[in-house]
C-alpha cells in the first residue's frame, strides 16, 4: 500500500500562490501545549499529507483521532499500574484531546473555505495553554486561507465593516455576563487537576459546626447552584440509565458503519488513508469511552468528592453543596434523563440494525469495467479527471437524456437559447430546463465553485427524467436552432 | 430623485431600470435599443446610430446624455465644417501678443455628431485622437478631454447624395453601430399621445451622475469573463476575416469591444459574469460594422449584419465537452477549464 500518487489536480496546478496552502500544516502547533510535542508533530504530518492530497484531507479528522486516541492508549499500559490519579488525568486527556483535535479540524475546514474565522479555533484552543508556538499556528493558517477569486462575483465580495457590528456587540454582552457571574476554579484545572489535591483541599476545609445536620439522603448530584439566598437545586439523583449507554451505542453503531463499508470480494481494496480512517474510529471510540467510563465511575469528579465528604463526616467549604442552606425547591431532572438517554439509545440501535439491513439488501456491487486494448493494457487515463461540479454533472445528465431522444443542443446554442428552443417545442421541459440552464450559468461561466443551486439543478434533472420518456419524438423543424 | 453609488452588480438592475425609463420617456418602445445604447456606454465606448431621418436617433442621444447627467452638445456635421470647428482653435490675442487656446464643443461629455457622414473625412478624422485615446492635439498641445467622454453619432444609410463614407478606422472606433428602427402602431400611437402638447425631452431630469457613470464603468471592467468565453469571442472575429463574402474582417479592436459590451449587458442584468448569451446579443451591433464586404456580396444587398450571423452559426458556443472545437488546433488552449469546478 502505497501513499496516493495522484496530487489534487486542482492544488497542482501552477499556481504561483499554492505554497500558501502549506501553512495549513502549521495549524496543529496550537495545539502543543495541550499534547505531547510528538503527536503534535504526526498532526502536522497529516495535515501537510492533506495539502498535497485530497484523499489525506478527507481523512484528516480521524486520522488526528488516531494519533491522539493511539497515544493515549499507548499511554495508558504504564499508566494503569500507577495510582488513580494518573488514571484519571490520562483520561481527561484523552477526552480534551479528541475535542481539540476535531476543532482544530473544524477550523482547518473553515480556513480551507476562505474563512477568516476558522482561524479563530486554533487560537482559543492555544490560549487554553499559552506557548511560543501559537505564533507560527495562526501565521500558517492566514497564509493557508485562499486567496479571493479574482473574479469580483457579487457572492465573493468581503463584509464591510458593518459586518462586525453584531458579532462585536454579542462578545462585547458575553463578556459583560461573564464578569457578573460568580467566579470558580475554570474547567481545565478541575479537569486535569490532581484528585488528590481535590481530596487534600477538601478535607483540609473549614467544617461547618453542626454537620449533622445535613440529612442523610442529600442528592450525590448538584448541577447548578444559585448564588441567590434560596437556591434552586437540579437533581438526576434518580436517574437510572446512565449516559455512558449512549456511548456504548454509538460505538456499536460505528463498528456495523465499518463492517457495512467493507469490500466486497473482488471489490476495490481500501487505501491506506482508509485503513488509517478506520483504525482511528476504532481507537478513538474505544478511547473515547474508555475514558468517559473512567471520568464517571471515579471518585474524583463532583459527586465522588461530595460522597467522600459525605463518608468523612464533614462537608467541604470548596465543594458545591458547601454553605448552602436547604433548597427551597428541588427538581429531580432523572426521569427526563431517563427517557432522553433511553430514546438516544433506541434511536442509534435503530440507525445499527438500519446499517446491517442495508447491507443484507444491498446488490452484490461489481468491480469497475476495465476495457483493454490488446496488449491487456487499461486504457483508463492515469490521472483522474477533475472532479465535476453538482451542477456541471446534472446538466451533462440532462443534455445527455435530451440527446437520446433527439433533441441534441445546436453547437452553436447557448443553454439558455437550447432551454428556450426546447421549451418551446415541449412546454412541459420549459421550466426545468430553465431552471437548470439557470443554476448552470454561473457555474460553467462563472466560476462558481460553492454549490449555491445544485440542488435546484439536481432536482430539475429529476423532473426532467421523469417528463423526456413521456415526450413525443421531436418536430423535424425543431430541430432548427438558431443562435 | 435619488442617486445613490453602486455597491456591486446587483445595484445594476436598479441603475438600469432608472436610465431605461428616464429615456423611455422621450423615446417610445426601444427598450432595447437604449439597453444596448448604454451597454456601449457603460463599455466606455462611442455609438452610431445608422437610420432612416425622424426615427428618433438625435433624440436617444440627448435623452441618454441628460439621463446620466452628462455635459452635451451637438455639432451639426455639414460638408464645409473644419477639424478646427470640432476640436478648438488657437486665437491670437493682440492685448496679450498670444496665442490662446478656444475649446471646441468635443470638450464635453456627450457629444452628438449629427449627420456624421456629411463632413469631409478630413473633419471626420479628427474625432479620431479624441474617440481612441481622450485627448485632442493642436498647435502641437495635447489637451485631455474630460472623463466620462462619448461620442454618439447619426448617419443616414439611405441618403447617399453629398456625404462621405465613414472610414474603416474611423468606423473600427465606434464601439457599436445599431439602428433605432421604425416604432410599431401601437407604439407611435403612444408617442402621439405622450407628445402632443409639450416635447418630454425638455424638462427631462437626470437620474444619474457622472460619477454614478464612471463608477459603473469600473465595475462594468470587473464582470468576470471565462478564458473558453474569451477564445468563442476570439474565434467570432477570426472566423469573420475567414468568412467568403468578407475583405476585411473584424480586427483585434472588435474582440475588445465585443467582450466590452458583454461584459456591460451582464452587468445590466445584475451579473457578475459574461454568458455566451450576452456575447450573441453583442455580436451584430459591435462586429457588423467594422466588416468590409466583397463587392460581389455589395451588390448582392447582403448586410453584414448577416454575415455575422452566419458567424456565429458556426461557432460553438463553449459549453460542456466543446472547448477542443472552439480552441484552435495546436493553440495549446485552455485545457484546464475542461476540468472545471
Amino acid at each position: 500500500m502505497s501513499l496516493s500518487s495522484a496530487t489534487d489536480p486542482v492544488r497542482s496546478a501552477s499556481d504561483p500562490a499554492a505554497w500558501r496552502a502549506n501553512g495549513l500544516a502549521l495549524l496543529p502547533l496550537s495545539l502543543a501545549g495541550l499534547l505531547p510535542l510528538w503527536q503534535v508533530a504526526l498532526l502536522c504530518g497529516v495535515y501537510a499529507l492533506g495539502v498535497r492530497s485530497a484523499g489525506w484531507a478527507q481523512g484528516r479528522l480521524l486520522l488526528g483521532v488516531l494519533v491522539v486516541a493511539g497515544g493515549s492508549a499507548l499511554e495508558a499500559g504504564t499508566v494503569l499500574r500507577g495510582t488513580q490519579a494518573e488514571v484519571i488525568s490520562l483520561a481527561a486527556s484523552a477526552l480534551l484531546g479528541l475535542a481539540a483535535v476535531a476543532l482544530l479540524h473544524l477550523g482547518a475546514s473553515r480556513i480551507e473555505s476562505g474563512h477568516r474565522s476558522g482561524l479563530v479555533v486554533p487560537l482559543v484552543l492555544g490560549l487554553l495553554a499559552p506557548q511560543p508556538l501559537l505564533l507560527p499556528a495562526l501565521v500558517g493558517g492566514a497564509l493557508a486561507r485562499p486567496a479571493e477569486d479574482d473574479r469580483p462575483a457579487a457572492w465573493h465580495v468581503a463584509p464591510g465593516a458593518a459586518a462586525w457590528r453584531w458579532p462585536l456587540a454579542v462578545l462585547v454582552a458575553v463578556m459583560l455576563v461573564a464578569l457578573l457571574l460568580p467566579r470558580g476554579p475554570s474547567v481545565w484545572a478541575n479537569l486535569t487537576r490532581h484528585p488528590e489535591s481535590v481530596a487534600t483541599t477538601t478535607f483540609t476545609a473549614e467544617v461547618p459546626p453542626e454537620p449533622a445536620q445535613t440529612p442523610p439522603d442529600r442528592p450525590r448530584t448538584t448541577l447548578k447552584t444559585a448564588v441567590a439566598a434560596t437556591p434552586l437545586r437540579m437533581t438526576l439523583d434518580r436517574s437510572t440509565l446512565p449516559l455512558e449507554l449512549i456511548l456504548v451505542a454509538a460505538v456499536a453503531l460505528g463498528i456495523t458503519m465499518l463492517w457495512r463499508a467493507r469490500p466486497r470480494a473482488g471489490g476495490k481494496p481500501p487505501t491506506l488513508v482508509e485503513r488509517l480512517m478506520a483504525l482511528g474510529l476504532v481507537i478513538g471510540g474505544l478511547v473515547g469511552l474508555g475514558s468517559a467510563l473512567l471520568l464517571s465511575l471515579s471518585s474524583a469528579g463532583a459527586g465522588g468528592v461530595a460522597r467522600r465528604v459525605q463518608q468523612g463526616g464533614g462537608v467541604a467549604s470548596g465543594s458545591p453543596a458547601a454553605g448552602l442552606p436547604e433548597a427551597a425547591r428541588t427538581i429531580d431532572l432523572s426521569v427526563l434523563m431517563n427517557v432522553m438517554v433511553a430514546l438516544s439509545v433506541l434511536f442509534i440501535a435503530g440507525l445499527t440494525v438500519a446499517a446491517f439491513l442495508a447491507r443484507r439488501d444491498e446488490p452484490q456491487e461489481e468491480g469497475p469495467e476495465l476495457e483493454l486494448d490488446h496488449d491487456g493494457q487499461s486504457l483508463d487515463p492515469i490521472v483522474p479527471a477533475a472532479p465535476l461540479h453538482r451542477v456541471r454533472r446534472a446538466w451533462r445528465a440532462a443534455e445527455a437524456a435530451l440527446e437520446a431522444t433527439g433533441r441534441s443542443r445546436l453547437p452553436a446554442e447557448s443553454p439558455l437559447t437550447y432551454a428556450a428552443r426546447l421549451g418551446r417545442d415541449a412546454p412541459l421541459l420549459r421550466l426545468p430546463l430553465a431552471a437548470l440552464a439557470r443554476a448552470y450559468a454561473p457555474v460553467r461561466y462563472g466560476a462558481q465553485v460553492s454549490d449555491a443551486g445544485a440542488g435546484t439543478a439536481e432536482r430539475a434533472l429529476t423532473e426532467l427524467r421523469v417528463i423526456i420518456p413521456t415526450l413525443p419524438p421531436p418536430r423535424p423543424d425543431t430541430l432548427k436552432g438558431t443562435p | 430623485m435619488t442617486m445613490s453609488r453602486l455597491d456591486s452588480p446587483r445595484s445594476a438592475p436598479l441603475f438600469a431600470a432608472r436610465v431605461l425609463e428616464n429615456v423611455a420617456r422621450v423615446l417610445v418602445g426601444k427598450e432595447d435599443v437604449t439597453r444596448l445604447c448604454l451597454a456601449g456606454v457603460l463599455a466606455g465606448g462611442h455609438l452610431l446610430l445608422e437610420d432612416a431621418p425622424g426615427t428618433g436617433k438625435t433624440m436617444l442621444a440627448r435623452a441618454l446624455a441628460r439621463s446620466l447627467g452628462l455635459d452635451f452638445a451637438r455639432v451639426q456635421f455639414t460638408p464645409d465644417l473644419l477639424p478646427s470647428d470640432v476640436t478648438g482653435v488657437s486665437v491670437y490675442r493682440p492685448a496679450t501678443g498670444t496665442f490662446e487656446f478656444v475649446p471646441g464643443p468635443i470638450f464635453t461629455g456627450v457629444l452628438l455628431a449629427d449627420e456624421i457622414n456629411r463632413a469631409t473625412p478630413r473633419t471626420q478624422s479628427a474625432l479620431l485622437e479624441a474617440m481612441g485615446e481622450g485627448q485632442v492635439t493642436e498647435s502641437g498641445v495635447t489637451r485631455p478631454l474630460r472623463a466620462p467622454f462619448v461620442v454618439i453619432a447619426t448617419q443616414n444609410p439611405i441618403e447617399h447624395e453629398g456625404t462621405y463614407r465613414l472610414p474603416e478606422a474611423q468606423l473600427d472606433r465606434f464601439l457599436l453601430r445599431t439602428s433605432v428602427g421604425y416604432p410599431t402602431p401601437e407604439e407611435e400611437v403612444r408617442m402621439l399621445a405622450r407628445l402632443r402638447s409639450a416635447h418630454p425631452i425638455t424638462t427631462l431630469e437626470a437620474v444619474a451622475t457622472p460619477a454614478d457613470l464612471l463608477d459603473a464603468q469600473a465595475q462594468v471592467r470587473d464582470v468576470h469573463v471565462a478564458p473558453d468565453l474569451q477564445w468563442y469571442v476570439a474565434s467570432l472575429c477570426a472566423r469573420t476575416r475567414r468568412h467568403p463574402q468578407v475583405v476585411l474582417g473584424a480586427g483585434p479592436r472588435a474582440s475588445l469591444a465585443l467582450q466590452g459590451v458583454a461584459q456591460a449587458l451582464a452587468w445590466l442584468d445584475g451579473r457578475a459574469f459574461v454568458t455566451p448569451d450576452d456575447v450573441q446579443l453583442a455580436a451584430p451591433a459591435v462586429l457588423a460594422h467594422r466588416l468590409t464586404l466583397k463587392i460581389e456580396a455589395r451588390l448582392q444587398g447582403t448586410p453584414p449584419e448577416t454575415v455575422v450571423t452566419e458567424v456565429m452559426r458556426s461557432v460553438p458556443v463553449p459549453v460542456e465537452d466543446s472547448l477542443t472545437a472552439v480552441t484552435p488546433a495546436g493553440s495549446g488552449g485552455p485545457a484546464a477549464e475542461t476540468g472545471g469546478p
